[in-house]
């Protein structure tokens, strides 16, 4: 779409144990030690170190100028004093909060799968690299909106500055979370963050910046990140209503599944991944190989379907309808390959992708969450030789999606 | 959430507790200063101290007042300062007692974090008040205790407002933390005490009290002309009997008080060489209840005001005896608005510019009012002698009895006040046969009288701190005393020796002040207790002079005397004495802070820095010129040996002194930690995460394997059974070695 806005990213998420960020991270160049770069670095903050003065700062602020000015007036020693304590307690204030940063450091880890509408989890990892004093009392503000933003309604009347501002962030989900308990030296926490996207598609998940109050109140410190990792997230699950045709079809073809299951005969072996179960190890295999190997055992035999989608901007032409295009075939597609019945989907002409494992679907799901209407449709071979099973989707009504097998009416949605 | 490690840390209620111990003892903190102002709230604060105590031993105890009191607090505190406005005098003691009353009010309910900042500020100002009022060293010390606690305080708020979660909590959790048991709560304090974070707070509150130090130092500062002082809202009583009219009796009570009145700070001692007599007021009326200050003295006192900073003291007469170096005055608030002066001066500066009264032929100054602050001025060129030079005095004396002043011009200084005294017929009978025995007939000078006018008070009279007035009509007290042989204190024997003086002719007055004190054995200054109160007498020597006389048994007159007393001279090197040393250096260094001493200091530091610099500079070329000719002299193998052997000496020693250090450290660990502590696998844990903050850097592949061997180790050393260690050393040098090479 030539109007859409896109959102500047960094490059998609993979786990590198280099992402650490903040003043603890170890990819910091190392510099000679000097006390002027100390000194100025005390007097005048680090790009995106930002200090203001919360409410209680603020008094004590004016508390201090008052008692200032009572002890020029009087020339009472008392009160210097006590405006020299009050200015050190601040100074204090600002050093406390250097050491609480000191050595602390921050990865970002989208976790999981990205759904709209279904709550996920955006997980922070943070280290504290000191190793003496511990580190309390730290916020991570996080924000995530879609990577290409809907180009804006036109306004019916000319908008307000606050307007103009409440559109934008209309698609911007912000959270705070806190480390609640102190991170002891040489210690590591994880915090989640609970956020349900609302749109399909790229994603940016951003850790805004982290702060604190620590150790008085006085001050606000926010150390900005810049932090950001780009997610897909998968169409929503809807509800459709299936209208049994399939059952003519029942047994009618040879088009059967041959994939990863749960079933008994051994369909073939494979790498040991994290997370498999240790009852499935091949131990012969293993043996011979050097490395672990997993037994796969093939799925239930059943009727296979193939998903074909074909989204030519001209049929669909109604953001909302394509949406529930995108929702309905990504929930189809999931529901058939629970019961063992998907061999794949093909888009606008393209090849069949065929979902055998797990991986398959999900890929399939990514296409889902990435799929745009096309001005003209592939030209590759339709079909690629499977003459049945094929479940077509088109528009029903302004806003609704029926579903198609071999012609029939099947599902809608 | 999830730590790696288990953490040891206050939960949330503990947390709670804890703020509700800091705040409460911050409270009782504040309350604890206004013991030092001398207002009428002793009562309000001992009831609401003692309420706040119990508050904070029994947190429960608040949850258990109804509602409705809560409510009607504020009302109930808004009326009670309405009717102390009305009735009080004073502001500002209404203002303290408000702040108690609020202050009482938030320490005992339960708070949030608005309340909580409410009442650091009304806890602040009771302090602040408090020290600005006083001055006290006390209050040094409680501003510290309040600054710690404040802190404290804060920072468990500040750890709360992180801890709390969002959503409503039951009412039962709310409070849960006011069922905490104490023994338990201080058992877990003492569980998540880590002695490094204690000594961490302490060395940042030590940076607070040394900036806020140094903060003070370099504050530019300079002096209003006249400006707001909390002081004028609120009067003050004096505590001595030296006001304006001191009666018979006045002087003799304070003597019982052992509290210190004044401290004198000498930059040199070497000139003093008797006790001084420390004149605060010169009372020259008689009158039958005792000496007051005549009207005429007070209206040239009061036509002698001005504001100023600085008098010039020696307008009258010569100089005579003076002592070398400066004398810096501290008197306690309550002692007197007249200043103690031991003689002439040359001048006298006081620390802030202020309303003075001032009389050169009396040698008296006063504030214009009682000061409720502690009162501090200096004097240079200080006379310590018996004799008063007042030129001015034989003129006034001569026109006065020429022509007499008339009854309009009292207000007027009339110099013959100074030779009435006693009247009526009884009274002058008594005085002129006395007078009689003292001169045998003969016409005396001044001198001689008062020396034997004080020879037959003595024989007659004996000292004592309780004095017994013989009863009978038609005579003055001081003439029936004078009459009789019952025993007198200073007063009677001053007062007597006057009356007897202006009855055989000579003007005589009464001084009142003190006299003597001791010297400090810590640091160089008179500490003057109220106890040393005394009066004495002076008498005008007929020419151009007052002279002391002091008829009081035991007193010093004579030049004998006074080496022989100058030679006992004591000083006081207890233990009591070392304290009242701080509330010295506290005066001089912190409360008489002035623009003036700023400059000395920064003149002081600039000078040691710049003298530091060329002494040092100075050294290290003298060190390098012996070095120099020490290397040029010949080498011989014996000589060469003994260098060798010397360096290596050096070198072992501070090897052996590392070592040992290391021994230390290690067994305190292992006294500490007996079961857990295990140096090897501290070590390898430090090495292991110095390595990981090399993952990813650019290595080589050789290095990429190297650095994996070493980390296989320094696992197996962390967390492998001993039997299965690698030879820790050679692990740790490797470690090294594969640090340096990727670092590379």
């Amino acid at each position: 779409m030539p109007d859409e806005r896109t959102v500047e990213v960094s490059r998609p998420y993979r786990p590198d144990p280099m992402e650490w960020h903040g003043p603890g991270a170890a990819d910091r160049k190392r510099r000679i030690f000097e006390w002027r770069t100390l000194v100025w670095s005390l007097v005048f903050p680090p790009k995106r170190h930002r200090i203001s003065l919360t409410v209680p700062g603020l008094f004590l602020m004016g508390l201090s100028v008052g008692i200032g000015t009572a002890a020029y007036n009087t020339a009472s020693n008392i009160l210097f004093i006590t405006l020299s304590l009050l200015l050190a307690c601040l100074l204090l204030s600002g050093l406390l909060s250097w050491f609480n940063f000191m050595g602390t450091c921050w990865r970002l880890r989208p976790a999981g799968a990205w759904r709209a509408g279904h709550e996920t989890l955006v997980t922070i990892e943070v280290e504290n690299r000191k190793s003496w004093l511990p580190s309390y009392s730290l916020w991570f503000e996080l924000a995530t909106q879609p990577r290409h933003l809907p180009p804006p309604e036109k306004p019916e009347k000319e908008m307000k500055m606050r307007e103009i501002l409440a559109a934008a962030e209309k698609h911007i989900t912000r959270g705070r979370i806190f480390l609640r308990e102190r991170l002891e030296p040489r210690g590591a926490a994880t915090l989640d963050w609970g956020v349900k996207p609302t749109r399909r598609g790229e994603a940016v998940v951003e850790l805004g910046a982290v702060g604190s109050l620590f150790p008085f109140g006085f001050l606000r410190k926010n150390i900005g990140t810049a932090l950001k990792h780009t997610v897909l997230v998968w169409p929503a699950q809807v509800e459709y209503q299936w209208t049994g045709a399939v059952s003519d079809h029942a047994g009618a073809s040879g088009q059967r599944t041959a994939r990863a299951g749960t079933g008994d005969d051994l369909l073939a072996l494979r790498k040991y991944e994290q997370g498999d179960s240790h009852r499935l190890i091949h131990w012969k295999a293993s043996a011979r190989l050097g490395k672990l190997m997993i037994r796969q055992f093939a799925a239930e035999s059943h009727d296979g379907y193939v998903l074909r989608l074909d989204t030519p901007a001209a049929i669909w032409s109604r953001p909302e309808q394509f949406e529930l295009l995108c929702s309905f075939v990504g929930t189809l597609a999931e529901d058939l390959y629970a019961s063992g019945r998907l061999r794949g989907l093909m888009i606008n002409g393209g090849p069949l992708l065929e979902t055998r494992r797990i991986r398959d679907l999900e890929a399939v799901l990514d296409e889902l969450a990435r799929l745009q209407p096309v001005e003209e449709q592939g030209t590759g071979s339709r079909e690629q030789g499977i003459a049945k099973n094929i479940i077509t989707f088109a528009p029903e009504g302004a806003r609704g999606v029926i579903a198609h097998v071999d012609g029939r009416q099947t599902a809608s949605a | 959430m999830s730590t790696a490690a288990k953490p040891r840390q206050l939960n949330l209620d503990e947390l709670r507790r804890l703020k509700w111990l800091l705040g409460g003892a911050m409270s009782l903190v504040s309350l604890w200063t206004v013991f030092f102002l001398d207002i009428e709230a002793l009562g309000l604060v001992a009831v609401t101290g003692s309420v706040i105590l119990a508050a904070l031993v029994w947190p429960q105890l608040p949850g258990r007042v109804p509602a409705l009191v809560w409510k009607l607090a504020v009302p109930a505190i808004i009326v009670a300062m309405a009717a102390d406005f009305y009735f009080s005098p004073d502001t500002l003691p209404v203002l303290i007692r408000l702040a108690i009353l609020l202050v009482f009010y938030r320490t005992v309910s339960y708070r949030r974090k608005r309340e909580d900042l409410q009442l650091i500020v009304l806890s602040l100002f009771l302090v602040v008040v408090a020290g600005v009022l006083t001055s006290a060293l006390g209050f040094a010390f409680l501003l510290l205790l309040f600054t710690a606690c404040g802190l404290g305080f804060l920072f468990v708020i500040t750890l709360i407002d992180a801890s709390e979660t969002e959503g409503s909590r039951t009412p039962e959790a709310e409070t849960a933390w006011t069922r905490l048991d104490w023994r338990r709560f201080f058992a877990r304090l003492r569980g998540v005490a880590d002695w490094r974070l204690l000594a961490f707070a302490a060395t940042l509150f030590t940076a607070v009290v040394a900036m806020s130090g140094l903060l003070f130092l370099i504050i530019p500062r300079f002096e209003l002309a006249s400006g707001f002082f909390l002081d004028r809202y609120i009067t003050r009583k004096s505590r001595t009997g030296f006001t304006d009219t001191v009666k018979f009796g006045d002087v003799s009570e304070l003597i019982r008080d052992e509290s210190v009145a004044m401290r004198v700070d000498l930059s040199n001692t070497t000139g003093l060489r008797e006790s001084p007599y420390w004149r605060l007021v010169v009372l020259d009326e008689y009158t039958p209840e005792g000496f007051k200050v005549s009207s005429g003295l007070k209206g040239e006192l009061i036509r002698g005001q001005r504001v100023t900073q600085q008098l010039r003291g020696r307008q009258l007469g010569r100089e005579v005896n003076a002592v070398g170096g400066t004398w810096t005055f501290y008197i306690e608030p309550g002692v007197s608005r007249f200043l103690p002066l031991p003689g002439s001066y040359g001048t006298l500066r006081m620390r802030d510019v202020s309303p003075l009264q001032f009389s050169a032929g009396h040698r008296v100054v006063a504030l214009r009012t009682e000061p409720m602050t502690m009162t501090a001025f200096q004097l240079d060129e200080v006379e310590l002698t018996a004799q008063l030079n007042d030129a001015r005095f034989p003129q006034l004396l001569k026109a006065a009895r020429e022509n007499p002043p008339e009854g309009g011009g009292q207000y007027r200084y009339n110099p013959l006040v100074n030779l009435r005294g006693p009247v009526g017929e009884a009274n002058e009978a008594v005085l002129n046969r006395v007078v009689a025995e003292i001169t045998g007939g003969a016409e005396l000078s001044a001198e001689e009288f008062t020396r034997r006018a004080i020879l037959w008070l003595q024989s007659r009279h004996a000292y004592a701190l309780s004095a017994r007035l013989p009863t009978g009509p038609g005579k003055d007290d001081i003439v029936r005393w004078l009459d009789s042989n019952e025993p007198g204190f200073c007063e009677y024997f001053a007062a007597s020796l006057t009356v007897l003086a202006r009855a055989a002719g000579h003007p005589a007055r009464v001084v009142a002040g003190f006299h003597g004190g001791v010297l400090n054995g810590f640091e160089n200054y008179y500490m003057v207790r109220n106890s040393d109160a005394h009066a004495w007498a002076e008498v005008y020597d007929g020419k151009a002079a007052w002279v002391r006389a002091d008829p009081t048994p035991g007193a010093v007159n004579t030049p004998a005397e006074i080496a022989a007393q100058a030679a006992r001279q004591e000083q006081d090197s207890s233990w009591s004495a070392r304290v009242d040393s701080l509330r010295v250096l506290w005066y001089r260094r912190i409360v008489n802070f002035d623009s003036r001493a700023q400059v000395q200091m920064l003149d002081t530091v600039k000078t040691f820095t710049t003298d530091s610099g060329v002494a040092l500079r100075a050294r290290f070329d003298e060190f390098s010129k012996r070095l120099k000719a020490w290397l040029q002299q010949p080498w011989d193998a014996a000589r060469a040996g003994r260098t060798a052997g010397l360096m290596a000496g050096v070198v072992a020693l501070g090897w052996l002194l590392v070592r040992l250090g290391q021994w230390g450290w290690l067994r305190w660990h292992q006294w500490r930690q007996p079961q857990a502590f295990d140096p090897v696998r501290q070590k390898a844990g430090r090495q292991l995460a110095r390595l990981r903050e090399l993952t990813g850097a650019q290595t080589t592949a050789d290095g990429a394997q190297i650095i994996t061997a070493v980390r296989e180790d320094l696992r197996r050393l962390r967390y492998g059974r001993r039997e299965t260690w690698p030879e820790p050393r050679g692990v740790f040098r490797r470690a090294k070695q594969a640090r340096r090479a990727a670092r590379r």
